[in-house]
């Protein structure tokens, strides 16, 4: 069979080879009649297409499909569906660089510089609903040698749905390539689906068999259909010994399934914690060792979101080739953002507000308002996009059906990161000591000579900054607009509250406990009310800590001491 | 002879002033008021309906106005708050006196005029995709009810072109518009032949941000194929539930999410690299391939830069702001031929209104107050813009109560004689029987 399969792989790679002259005029030929307007030459140019198994046909199919082909006098070409490569007039009019269909060159002027384009002076090629069905396994045949290994593993997943028996050769040949254990996986899978509906009832028994031990979740509903009994009272399946086989996969692959879930569960309690962690901290400094009602503290979350998406436009425009480390820089720019933010707001009116905290809520309720509406007015009113770097996109596989996203895994590291950076700061350091001494006795602080009006202003710019820093790590994660702060500001509150004012210790707990709460309610709640999980859960977490705080109101680590009532 | 001569004079007089008052008047500028949020949460989505309201009012004045007088727009801003709405719809129409109010985004702002424009007798039209149940005599809906775009997306999920999909997870934001939109999917389904137990239904709170969980059930009812998502997500929740789905692995092509409340203008402010591929029902795209749209949506880019607007000219156009543009277009349309601006006179005249708008001929419907607009599902591409994968033929009549929800099946929604009526299930008068 593997001999097979390799033998057939390699005719595959021969069609595949640099072709022959009269072969590549062929294949342009083809691909000019995709343009045609008489939709049955269209057909047979995508028959053709198919036929011919032309890695090159992948750009231009898949175009025609998503419209994005052209015709400029006659010269098919593509217009590229990335906004950061177009230039828009002032006029309203829009101007592209265009690659041609056929070789894949982008379009160049006499100059040698690419020409752009007025997109309204092209004419678009348009295929109907019935061509784009034709289109579609076609595309995904030649998505098997895509080097995108999602784009290879949902074509893998596609042929193993439509149980198309003539697919087996091409997938086992894919298989044999392939490297990736992910999708040579996914492939197994499909191979099998197709032949859980062999006429042979040895190959169908074999193949419930190897599903049950590679896990083939996606085969589920259709081993279920097979042993389930009809309307007619039959079991769609005749022979007894594929019926204990497939049943024998169905209980292998949920009892699988049970163990990812409580893995998967593990890790949204890890994420969604680690990300109440980032968003409390900034507010742990400024609310728990200062003592400021922080109500601006959202808006120094969204100050760092948007100090990214800065940097990020000025990467784009100035160097687009290093995008993706727009990223790295963002991180200390947001904080610089927020921490000056916070020092000015600090020295022009929190200073004057110190041990009034009913004032200072007030105040800073206000300074956030008026944050938002300057956000709004710099950067309009609408949300703005955010592009993750290509190492934050994604997620790595780390066992059949669960996938943990990068961008989770990055923000998680990174809460203990800052934490560390905190902890340091403020226990292991000079000017900690200093902020330590000026939080427990103010007056007796100062006569020992330590500026405590700076220290004020570090401290606060400090909390600003790493919010500052949460903010621009929140951008992987979320939306960026004007109302980012109100998202997350009151889960703020609720974690630092919890936890205990004045105690980093309590803030860590405190996140971990709401999330572990929040994300196990969640499930428990989603499996018994369909429909009322993540609603009920946040109103459990709300009741449950309300009662939590009659019981303890000053939190799960109260700061013993005479300066606690200070 | 001489009290004659005096009665003449005065006549004189007072038919001088008057010719002068109206003299005066016909220069008077006609007020029209724009009642969309500017700040607070909703600005995000009203700010670009302000600005092309405002864009449609300067093409009319280019052009010479209506009735030859200017249209002058008041503006006021309601700072997404719902009874602050209230407040300032009976500001605009008694102290400003405004000759019709372009307006509201959500429902609940909605609801919070409705009474104000009911008592003072004026005109709203409310450019936004709703969830129907509701038809107000004073009302004019230029955005779509359920069955002028969920229906219509379903009914395409379900068929050869949309991959005959069997299983639909219905996912939505906790509020009015998705639960009854739910509601009457759901019964549509069924009539259908999808059974319950392939229907799956999930809400979420306002400013949800975590959707591990829900990807991680998605993934698991989607695991053999044939399954889509019915997306009502509204707002900020969008970002971070598409990109957990695309981070989790899932692909539109494995499973698409069709939703109603993602357009050109929320896709501005998203990475779409994580949604491209999948679908959104409107009535109408950006890319419409047709002339007066191309007119359309230059105008409004040139309009941003003109005005310094953020954005500039890489704004976009969607559908509740075509909406909004239809909404302008068609009053100015039904006050010239009211040759008033009387409510009640322009009321009737907006009735059956056509208007050749950017996405193509629409109609307001004689009886019930809907524009009758054609669906278009489209797939989301990687520059923010929609390519047309399918429409209905023809225009849709809008259903405000949906023939799939119990107590509304009966409804009748007709404001002409004898019906006279947005809610009732008969007509209000009787025709005169011949004495």
């Amino acid at each position: 069979m593997r001999h097979l399969a390799q033998c057939l792989f390699a005719v595959w790679l021969s069609a595949q080879t640099p072709p022959a002259a009269p072969a590549a005029d062929d294949f342009s030929k083809t691909i000019t009649d995709l343009a045609s307007r008489d939709r049955k030459v269209q057909e047979a140019a995508i028959e053709t297409l198919g036929r011919l198994r032309d890695p090159r046909a992948l750009i231009p199919l898949t175009a025609l499909r998503q419209g994005t082909l052209f015709l400029m006098d006659g010269l098919l070409v593509i217009v590229p569906t990335e906004k950061e490569k177009k230039v828009f007039l002032k006029d309203g009019s829009e101007l592209t660089p265009l690659t041609e269909a056929i070789s894949g060159r982008i379009v160049v002027g006499p100059d040698g510089k690419p020409t752009l384009t007025d997109v309204s002076t092209l004419k678009r090629v348009v295929a109907t609903n019935a061509l784009k069905q034709k289109i579609a396994p076609v595309l995904s045949s030649l998505s098997l040698a895509s080097p995108d290994p999602d784009a290879r593993k949902s074509a893998a997943g596609r042929m193993g749905e439509d149980r198309a028996p003539e697919s087996i050769p091409l997938l086992e040949a894919a298989m044999a390539q392939e490297k990736d254990r992910w999708v040579r996986l996914a492939m197994d899978e499909a191979i099998q689906m197709i032949r859980l509906v062999d006429p042979d009832s040895s190959v169908r028994r074999e193949a419930a068999i190897h599903l049950g031990d590679i896990k083939g979740a996606n085969a589920v509903p259709q081993l279920k259909s097979m042993v389930t009994p009809g309307p007619d009272g039959k079991v769609p399946e005749s022979n007894k010994t594929v019926i204990d086989a497939a049943k024998a996969a169905i209980q292998n692959i949920e009892s699988h399934e049970a163990l990812t879930q409580t893995v998967s569960t593990t890790f949204e309690v890890l994420s969604l914690s680690s990300v109440l962690m980032m968003i409390a901290l900034g507010l742990a400094i400024t609310f728990g060792v200062m003592g400021v009602i922080n109500m601006a503290h959202g808006e120094m979350l969204m100050i760092g979101a948007y100090a990214a998406y800065s940097v990020q436009n000025l990467f784009q425009a100035v160097l687009p080739g290093h995008y993706d480390w727009y990223f790295v820089v963002a991180i200390p720019v947001s904080f610089l953002a927020s921490a000056s933010m916070g020092m000015l707001i600090e020295r022009t009116l929190l200073q004057r507000l110190y041990g009034r905290p009913l004032e200072s809520m007030l105040a800073t309720w206000g300074i956030s308002l008026m944050l938002q509406q300057l956000v709004r007015t710099f950067y309009g009113a609408a949300n703005v996009d955010i592009k993750s770097p290509s190492y934050l996109s994604g997620g790595l596989q780390i066992m059949t059906g669960l996938t943990l996203s990068y961008n989770r895994i990055f923000i998680f590291v990174f809460s203990f990161l800052c934490l560390l950076g905190i902890y340091l700061l403020l226990y292991r350091s000079s000017i900690g000591l200093r902020i330590r001494a000026v939080v427990q006795n103010r007056s007796m602080s100062a006569c020992l000579g330590v500026a405590t009006g700076r220290v004020d202003a570090l401290t606060f710019a400090l909390g600003a900054g790493v919010a500052g820093m949460a903010g621009c790590a929140l951008s992987q994660l979320g939306t960026v607009g004007p109302g980012l702060g109100q998202t997350y500001i009151v889960d703020a509150f609720m974690v630092v509250v919890l936890g205990g004012v004045g105690k980093l210790l309590g803030t860590v707990v405190a996140a971990f406990g709401i999330g572990g709460v929040n994300k196990i309610l969640e499930s428990l709640i989603g499996s018994a009310l369909p429909k009322w999980g993540p609603i009920l859960s946040k109103v459990a977490v709300l009741v449950l800590l309300i009662l939590f705080l009659q019981k303890k109101p000053s939190g799960l680590f109260a700061i013993k001491g005479r300066h606690a009532d200070a | 002879m001489k009290v004659i001569k005096g009665i003449g004079a005065l006549a004189l007089v007072a038919l001088l002033a008057r010719t002068g008052l109206a003299g005066e008047q016909d220069k008077e500028p006609i007020k029209v008021g724009i009642l969309h949020s500017l700040s607070g949460t909703m600005a995000i989505s009203e700010v670009s309906l302000r600005d092309v309201t405002l864009m449609a009012i300067d093409e009319i004045n280019a052009q010479g106005g209506v009735l030859g007088r200017k249209v002058e727009a008041v503006i006021v801003d309601p700072a997404s708050n719902w009874p602050l709405f209230a407040e300032k719809a009976k500001q605009l129409l008694v102290q400003d006196k405004v000759s019709v109010v372009f307006g509201c985004w959500t429902s609940v702002s909605r609801k919070s005029v409705l009474p104000v424009f009911e008592k003072e007798n004026g005109i709203l039209f409310y450019p936004v995709q709703y969830e129907g149940e509701e038809c107000s005599r004073s009302v004019f809906y230029t955005g779509a009810a359920v069955n002028q775009q969920a229906g219509p997306a379903v009914d395409y999920l379900l068929s050869k072109d949309g991959g005959s999909k069997k299983k639909f997870y219905l996912l939505g934001t906790d509020y009015v518009y998705p639960r009854t939109t739910n509601k009457i999917l759901r019964q549509q389904l069924i009539a259908n032949g999808i059974p319950e137990s392939s229907i799956e239904e999930e809400y979420t709170p306002f400013g949800h941000q975590d959707y591990q969980t829900i990807v991680r059930k998605i993934k698991a009812f989607a695991a053999g194929g044939g399954a889509a998502v019915v997306s009502t997500i509204n707002g900020d929740s969008n970002v971070p539930f598409y990109k957990e789905f695309a981070n989790q692995g899932l692909t539109s092509e494995k499973c698409p999410v069709v939703a109603f409340s993602v357009a050109e203008d929320e896709l501005r402010g998203m990475d779409t690299s994580s949604l491209v591929g999948h679908l959104a029902a409107w009535n109408y795209f950006q890319s419409i391939d047709a002339p007066q749209n191309k007119t359309f949506v230059k105008a409004f880019k040139s309009y941003c830069e003109k005005n310094n607007l953020p954005g500039g000219a890489k704004r976009v156009t969607d559908d509740p702001m075509e909406a909004a543009y239809i909404g302008v277009n068609i009053w100015r349309q039904a006050v010239e031929q009211a040759g008033t601006t009387n409510v009640d006179a322009v009321r009737q005249a907006i009735a059956g209104q056509y208007f050749h708008a950017p996405g193509g001929w629409v109609q307001m419907d004689e009886k019930n107050h809907h524009l009758k607009k054609p669906v278009i599902i489209g797939e989301i591409l990687a520059d923010g813009q929609f390519q047309e994968v399918w429409r209905t033929k023809g225009l849709v009549r809008a259903e405000p109560w949906s023939k799939f929800v119990k107590d509304s099946k009966e409804k009748i929604s007709d404001w002409t004689w004898p019906n006279i009526t947005g809610n009732e299930t008969k007509p209000k008068f009787d025709v005169p029987a011949h004495p």
